[in-house]
């Protein structure tokens, strides 16, 4: 009787260890979440205290006895500061929306051509747009804006002749630079991330569909671009995460030619001021910044779930 | 509705691999015809050729006396039906069964009236609006149908439908398929790797062995009359029991050696069948034996009893009891026989069984009248029931 009661406290005395062990690794994320949460806590604390608070105390002595200011907010959304973040803001969308629509539309036909035309060469093709991910960015920004401003002119040998390779379309100073520049960027990417996906489709229902009597743009518009809604979703988050961000293409592209084309990340960082004198407001700047990402994710996300193939084939 | 035509088909793969060899035969207006092979025999590839997903690489095939070889599937005015049933997972049932109308541009009346006809037809009524996810196996398989159905085309195309469903359904929609099509009257070509769906559902069956045709006939005659090894070791579950046996005459009777002791006098009756077996005497012979057509000793005459063999497994089926005999007969072993087993493993039992010279041979029997396990038997054959092939060529000898 005794012998059983003592097995069963060890029992008891097991489980309690293997509850301690088991908890560790959801601790652990806790900790994680814990860790990379408190600088944006701290900084959305201080978007709504003042340039001398922010500098004398730090921003968990807000909850103390300070009084909460909405100045910050009203000063960076006003027209006083770098032409406001509002246009800003304006400019940011009509970058980050065709930057992240054209290169996802087109990229989703070149995609369904590559993994389910047969055309001469497709491999070869493909190898090349997706090995030009390799190409960085940075070193294309001047060739780009050169292309971009003046058009590329090859002067023909002997014929002393120059004729226009690509067109002087005079895009420095426009949104469209930019967004131009996004596009053709993400076109390896978006088209490598959505062959995987829509090449990973099952055979039979193409088939299946062509016996029915669909070409290939019916299938397309008919079966691939509703099954692929998932990985369209997950691109498009991505890419407007991207370009929403970007800072150094806009600052190249717009520059100094037309202040009033800048996306919010480039005012956001002329607001600080010389010598950071505003530096204060860059808190609240950072949250109107973040605050569409946001809506955007949270808007796409529940597409990330997969599981809409289910039941196509097989059981 | 249409016939089709195979005439010398052949289908080689940019590879160089070739699959369909000099294909030729057809299936008439509104018959049901069953292609049957082992894996890899090229049946898929004949059925896809007809469907317009696989180019045909010489040779004719025609639907209705038109000739399709170049002609896009959407052309051909044919509906398939896939192993995977291939169902669009976004759409609903309804949805799914009037897609091809939809995109043939039928008016949406005109699609309703006949998705809900079809659905009625399927007992798929209740399912209308559902996705193929939220369906059983059994549904998804008659929404697959039903897409067929509700296009009234020249000819189903029907690919292994069955065998993704698990045993019971797959029995019963067996018998669904064949209902239908009767009811229905449209030409079908379906194919399958299971004999037993061949034998049963089809007005004819062709076998395919390595993308050649070996015979086409009604099950019955595939079945007592099989043109060749392949065609008899393939057709009927359990197998029939094939051995290699020399031949002699001996007072105007034919007479087998079956195995040392046991001599079986073959029936006259049987030479009427298998006249060229009388070229053969002083020669060796394939001999073919349905596991039905093994008897008590006591119920033939003594001159065709196989002698002293030992039952080593009784399956007792219930109706029927499966006896599984060692006998010291000479085992078949071919390249027939192989791709009739389809089975490498039980291809290689075969021949370790016939390097220690012997083989199992399986005898049905009556469940009363069945052996016990380990016993060692006589069992009679009735000789007027044999099939004779030659051991080379594997042809019939008729």
């Amino acid at each position: 009787m005794s012998a059983l009661s003592v097995r069963k406290g060890g029992d008891g005395v097991g489980r309690s260890v293997y509850r301690v062990i088991s908890s560790i690794p959801t601790g652990a994320l806790w900790l994680i979440v814990i860790v990379w949460a408190l600088p944006t806590l701290g900084l959305f604390a201080n978007s709504f205290r003042g340039a001398g608070e922010q500098r004398s105390a730090p921003w968990w002595l807000l909850f103390r006895d300070e009084a909460l200011t909405l100045d910050n907010y009203a000063t960076v959304l006003g027209t006083d500061v770098q032409g406001g973040l509002v246009q800003g803001v304006i400019n940011s969308f009509a970058i980050a929306l065709p930057a992240t629509v054209i290169p996802i539309a087109m990229a989703a036909f070149a995609a369904y051509a590559f993994a389910w035309m047969d055309f001469r060469g497709r491999e070869w093709i493909f190898i090349g747009t997706v090995s030009l991910l390799a190409v960085p960015l940075q070193t294309a920004l001047i060739p780009l804006l050169q292309l971009y401003n003046g058009g590329a002119n090859q002067t023909l040998p002997f014929l002393e002749k120059t004729i226009s390779v690509f067109p002087d379309l005079g895009l420095t100073g426009t949104t469209t630079a930019v967004w131009l520049t996004h596009a053709g960027f993400a076109m390896p990417l978006a088209i490598f991330l959505l062959h995987n996906f829509i090449s990973g489709l099952p055979r039979d229902i193409f088939e299946s569909a062509r016996i029915d009597g669909a070409d290939h743009f019916q299938i397309f518009v008919r079966l691939v671009l509703p099954l692929s809604i998932p990985v369209l979703a997950a691109f498009a988050i991505f890419q407007f995460l991207w370009t929403w961000n970007d800072y150094l293409i806009a600052l190249t592209m717009i520059g100094p030619f037309a202040p009033d084309k800048m996306p919010a990340t480039v005012i956001i960082a002329a607001i600080a001021g010389d010598f950071g004198r505003y530096e204060h407001l860059l808190t609240a700047g950072a949250f109107v910044q973040a605050f569409f990402p946001i809506i955007v994710f949270f808007a796409l996300q529940r597409y990330f779930v997969r599981g809409i193939l289910a039941g196509s084939v097989k059981g | 509705m249409a016939d089709i035509v195979f005439d010398k088909v052949n289908k080689v793969y940019p590879d160089g691999t070739q699959a369909i060899f000099d294909l030729s035969f057809e299936v008439a207006d509104d018959e049901f015809v069953i292609l049957v092979g082992p894996s890899g025999c090229g049946k898929s590839t004949a059925l896809r050729m007809v469907a317009g997903l696989e180019e045909i690489t010489s040779g004719e095939l025609r639907i209705g006396d038109r000739v399709v070889n170049d002609l896009s599937p959407k052309e051909r005015d044919i509906a398939m039906v896939f192993q995977s049933y291939a169902l669009y997972p976004h759409m609903s049932v309804a949805d799914n069964m009037g897609f091809a109308l939809k995109l043939a541009k039928v008016s949406k009346e005109e699609i309703d009236r006949r998705v809900n006809e079809a659905a009625e037809m399927l007992g798929l009524k209740e399912y209308l609006h559902r996705k193929p996810k939220a369906l059983s196996g059994g549904q998804r398989q008659r929404v697959a149908m039903g897409r067929a159905i509700v296009r009234s085309p020249q000819a189903y195309l029907m690919d292994e439908p069955l065998s993704n469903l698990d045993a019971k359904l797959r029995v019963q929609m067996r018998g669904e398929i064949a209902a239908l099509q009767n009811r229905l009257k449209v030409t079908t070509l379906y194919v399958t790797h299971d004999q037993v769906e061949a034998m049963t559902m089809g007005d004819r069956v062709a076998v395919l062995k390595l993308g050649w045709l070996q015979q086409v006939a009604s099950p019955t005659d595939l079945y007592e009359r099989p043109d060749n090894l392949f065609v008899a070791g393939f057709i009927g579950s359990p197998a029939m029991n094939l051995s290699e046996a020399p031949v002699r005459e001996e007072d105007g009777r034919i007479l087998l050696d079956l195995q040392e002791g046991s001599t079986i006098t073959v029936d006259p009756s049987t030479l009427e069948r298998y006249p060229r077996l009388k070229d053969r005497v002083g020669g060796r012979v394939a001999v073919g034996i349905r596991p039905e057509h093994f008897v008590h000793a006591s119920e033939v005459p003594d001159d065709r009893v196989l002698r002293g063999v030992e039952v080593t497994l009784v399956e007792a089926l219930g109706a029927e009891s499966l006896a599984h005999v060692d006998t010291r007969t000479t085992a078949v072993v071919s390249d027939d026989m192989r791709a009739a087993m389809d089975d490498e493993d039980a291809f290689e039992d075969l021949k370790r069984q016939a390097a220690q010279g012997g083989q199992s041979f399986i005898m049905r029997f009556a469940p009363d009248r069945a052996p016990r396990l380990g016993e060692r038997i006589d069992v009679g054959v009735l000789t007027d029931k044999i099939h004779f092939f030659d051991v080379e060529t594997g042809r019939a000898l008729r």
